[in-house]
């Protein structure tokens, strides 16, 4: 299974992303009884065409078919307004791709595509279970571990 | 040991210079563990953007011998 790797117009790719983040969300939320998935699909849209949401895709090279993202928000930080950074929101391999170099690949490619499009600091999250922890992806790729975040249900 | 049989030995698997990395049965995560004990053992740093762009365990070890030279 080769994967490539590339930046993808938010719009052209969601028919195949919906199926994915549904795939996504039950694996990796412990909160599914008590906060469903429901993205707002009319707010990811505005920020599309406001030029800040940077969709990276991993597809199978011979189906074409997706097989992962990267959806990362590009904005000038409230606390540091010159600055650009890249929220990732969220990110997901399907299970049968996480080979080898895949998760460092799109990681890779995200770097290069926010870098071209002038953010200077990208920040993101990675669960804490062992088996979706993709800490280790980031040190390797050269990110510190800056905060941890918490969460609980009220 | 030579990067080859250092990556059978970490691996379990028997390799060529010609298999694909996804043949090893790694994920990324286990992957990176084999990077990691590489680095180990020859006291060197593989550079994130070279190991991005391996597609065989020819191409790894083609990096390392890189590596270790610089």
């Amino acid at each position: 299974m080769i994967v490539s790797y590339q930046v993808e117009p938010w719009a052209g790719a969601l028919d195949e992303l919906r199926p994915l983040l549904l795939g996504h969300w039950l694996e990796v939320d412990p909160d599914q009884a008590t906060v469903p998935l429901a993205p707002d699909w009319g707010r990811l849209a505005n920020i599309d065409q406001a030029g800040a949401l940077v969709l990276i895709t991993a597809r199978d090279i011979e189906s074409r078919s997706l097989v992962g993202y990267i959806v990362t928000f590009l904005s000038h930080h409230i606390h540091f307004s010159t600055t650009l950074f890249g929220f990732v929101d969220a990110f997901w391999l399907h299970p049968e791709y996480r080979k080898a170099v895949t998760g460092i690949c799109l990681f890779t490619e995200l770097e290069a595509e926010m870098k071209r499009r002038g953010a200077v600091k990208l920040i993101a999250q990675s669960k804490v279970r062992d088996d979706i922890n993709i800490g280790a992806v980031y040190k390797f790729l050269g990110w510190s571990e800056a905060e941890t975040v918490f969460a609980k249900v009220i | 040991m030579k990067p080859l049989e250092l990556i059978e030995h970490e691996t379990g698997v028997p390799v060529a210079a010609d298999t694909p990395l996804e043949s090893l049965g790694l994920d990324s995560l286990e992957f990176l563990d084999l990077v990691n004990s590489i680095e180990c053992y020859y006291s060197i740093k593989l550079p994130s953007n070279g190991v991005a762009i391996l597609d065989t365990v020819g191409d790894l070890v083609n990096l390392i011998g890189a590596e270790r030279d610089s």
